[in-house]
């Protein structure tokens, strides 16, 4: 016993002396990683972390952008990455790093607004503004960016997002094309019902996003309705326009979705929809390289599938919460400006549209690699009569979460529709 | 000679064989997954895989940087359950044995930071650890995972050292044996299945830790496999296959070390069973 506890103390010992050498180590080799290898002396460092790692559809072209910033830049700017798995994790780390007052340079929420929440530690861009800066996105995106006429995000992406209708299910059920009233949209429903098809991939956690772009595209069928999707950080939701929508929303739950939907996250609702479980998701343009992955769904699928504006001639089609800076000194704010001014240039824009589906913030950039589904949403944007912007960039932080806690609720019939915008505004009036 | 099947054997049988359903099968659905394609995983959940080669591996070990995340577990995890296990247990062999003005609060005070939300400690020893230089380094949170089994630890084996004859280190005391020895060579050995016990949980506990991994890390040459779990579900993307295989490769060493000590935790638990 003796010496095995000798050799508890001595391991103990040796381990700890290993995990105190850890800072010194060269940090493994991983593609987000490599501009914090072999760093000049003189080199500004910037902190950065992204969550674009792993499965991520950004992940091999945010690889690709820091490699080339890295060789433009070597010696004079190092940009530290930091790799943050999972949005809902880089989020939450945020929220620690803001309130320990150690926001890094430079992060971007994948469009969750954090703006509002961090405001006094962001800095304001305005009087950095030039021409360089200004031209890499449209006004729209960056008034998106911006809170009381001062500008706290550099844009990347534009939020189009309409949504995905299996051709082959809805020829089944009769339908020729997609509706253009929410009434018409039901009768669809009943349709692939009795058609034997469950129409709605639905989903609760997570801010419920699929479930939530049905939400306030119903929710914008109005003028007012419109205006609401349009308010930066509304208050009060027990407006007629949300408890009818969130009443519909409690109809599809019931009739219209699968039995996973209550409790699933994004995964469950798009799984459905790749194994034509279901005939429609919500979603936006990133999401079609998927149809074309056959380990993910079946060979010919893409072919199935079209792309369609919410009923109303209603398009998410606004601008997106970009990248934020917390530099603490000049030096440090011009080095991240010039970070985020390669990586949303033209070149890098026009690869994220060719690499990812995603939009780019800035007006005019197209490319003919790209597949058609991108090109369809794109236009559907364009010819849509209203446009409105997403929740996630929108509400309250806290009332974003309140969703997935209230939506198993309405699902189950525990609560009712003014139940439901009266949790949200409760959640919204915390702020 | 043939044993005869009654009512209740079969009973037995059926009942035992529910509990390992339940039990293996998770586990086996999981490892069966990681052979199998997303679409054989979308298109029917329990069919075998068509291949069993090991693509999701490779992919998962392409996608995260498992390796680098498996060295430091193991690491951390070790470290902190011997630093806890050595520690915690002769704190707790004092406040068994002796008694002193303030040996209830001490203990109060101590198991009481069991009720403490994980969340609410997130900020100050983010900042603690900010102050000490501690930040981004394998150290923080093993001195964090050591202290976060304090409670539970200090519990276990105060109870157990209780439970230890009072005579046997009398005797020690009069064969000339002091304070230390007496502690390292008696009642240590005595103690190894409410170490163990101890141990195991404390192991479990550093090895599937994800927030304090998440914030007091940013380097991915200094964190833990927990972190990895999620390069497989993006906010708009998914790989369940590599998912499934990195899920493999990061609950096995627990079933080893389980598997391993199970023998000393089903004695611990007993003899927990019958002290009062």
């Amino acid at each position: 016993m003796k010496k095995l506890f000798a050799l508890l103390l001595t391991l103990a010992m040796v381990l700890s002396m290993a995990a105190c050498g850890a800072k010194e180590e060269k940090p493994a080799e991983t593609p987000a990683e490599t501009p914090s290898e072999a760093p000049a002396e003189e080199a500004i460092e910037i902190t950065f972390p992204t969550m674009w790692v792993g499965t991520s559809t950004m992940t091999q072209w945010w690889a690709d952008r820091i490699a080339a910033f890295n060789a433009e830049y070597a010696g004079k700017i190092n940009v530290k990455v930091e790799e943050i798995a999972g949005d809902q994790n880089y989020v939450d780390k945020m929220k620690v790093l803001y309130s320990s007052n150690s926001l890094p340079d430079a992060f971007a929420a994948g469009g969750y607004n954090l703006i509002d929440s961090m405001q006094d530690q962001l800095v304001d861009l305005t009087p950095y503004m030039d021409d360089e800066l200004k031209s890499l996105a449209s006004d729209l995106c960056w008034e998106v960016n911006s809170r009381d006429g001062k500008i706290y995000g550099v844009p990347q992406a534009r939020q189009v997002i309409g949504y995905f209708y299996n051709k082959d299910l809805f020829a089944q059920a009769g339908i020729e094309k997609p509706a253009e009233t929410w009434d018409e949209f039901f009768v669809q429903c009943d349709k692939l019902l009795a058609a034997g098809i469950t129409p709605l991939s639905m989903d609760t956690a997570d801010s419920g996003w699929v479930t939530s772009l049905m939400l306030c595209a119903m929710v914008a069928d109005s003028d007012a309705g419109e205006e609401f999707m349009n308010t930066n950080l509304p208050k009060d939701y027990n407006t007629p326009e949300f408890i009818q929508a969130a009443a519909n929303i409690q109809k599809m739950f019931q009739k219209y979705t699968t039995p996973d939907a209550v409790g699933g996250a994004y995964e469950n609702a798009a799984a459905n929809f790749f194994m034509e479980e279901t005939a429609i998701i919500a979603n936006g343009p990133w999401m079609v390289s998927d149809f074309y992955d056959t380990n993910m769904v079946e060979e010919g699928f893409a072919e199935k599938i079209g792309c369609a504006m919410y009923p109303g001639g209603v398009m998410y089609n606004s601008g997106k919460i970009g990248f934020n800076v917390a530099s603490k000194d000049e030096e440090h704010i011009q080095a991240t400006l010039t970070f985020l001014k390669f990586i949303n240039s033209e070149e890098s824009q026009r690869l994220m549209l060719e690499m990812t589906g995603d939009v780019p913030a800035m007006e005019g950039i197209s490319s003919d690699n790209v597949k058609p589904q991108v090109n369809e949403v794109l236009a559907l944007g364009d010819a849509a009569k209203r446009s409105i912007n997403d929740f996630q960039s929108l509400w309250y932080a806290n009332v974003v979460d309140e969703i997935s806690v209230q939506y198993p609720l309405l699902a189950q019939g525990q609560i009712t529709p003014e139940q439901f915008a009266q949790a949200l505004t409760d959640a919204a009036a915390k702020n | 000679m043939k044993k005869k099947l009654t009512l209740g054997s079969v009973l037995r049988f059926l009942f035992l064989g529910f509990f390992v359903a339940i039990s293996v099968g998770p586990l086996l659905w999981v490892i069966m997954s990681s052979f199998k394609t997303n679409k054989e995983i979308l298109s029917n959940a329990f069919a075998l895989p068509s291949s069993w080669a090991p693509v999701g591996y490779k992919a998962a070990l392409e996608m995260a940087p498992i390796g680098t995340f498996y060295k430091n577990s193991i690491i951390i995890s070790v470290v902190s359950t011997v630093l806890n296990v050595v520690v915690v247990s002769m704190a707790a062999y004092v406040l068994a044995r002796h008694k002193f003005r303030g040996n209830t609060f001490i203990v109060l005070l101590l198991s009481m930071s069991m009720l403490i939300p994980t969340a609410s400690l997130l900020m100050p020893i983010y900042k603690i650890m900010t102050a000490l230089k501690l930040l981004n380094t394998r150290t923080a949170l093993i001195l964090v995972y050591a202290a976060l089994g304090l409670p539970t630890s200090l519990f276990l084996f105060r109870s157990y050292f209780q439970g230890i004859p009072k005579e046997l280190e009398e005797a020690a005391y009069i064969d000339g044996a002091g304070f230390f020895r007496t502690f390292f060579t008696i009642v240590f050995p005595l103690a190894k299945p409410g170490l163990a016990t101890g141990a195991i949980l404390q192991f479990l506990t550093s090895w599937n830790e994800f927030m304090f991994a998440l914030i007091l890390t940013s380097d991915t040459s200094v964190r833990t496999l927990p972190l990895a779990l999620n390069y497989f579900t993006s906010q708009f993307s998914f790989n369940y296959t590599a998912m499934f295989a990195a899920l493999t490769m990061v609950i096995l060493p627990s079933i080893i070390v389980y598997a391993v000590l199970q023998e000393q935790i089903t004695s611990s638990m007993v003899d927990g069973a019958v002290k009062g």
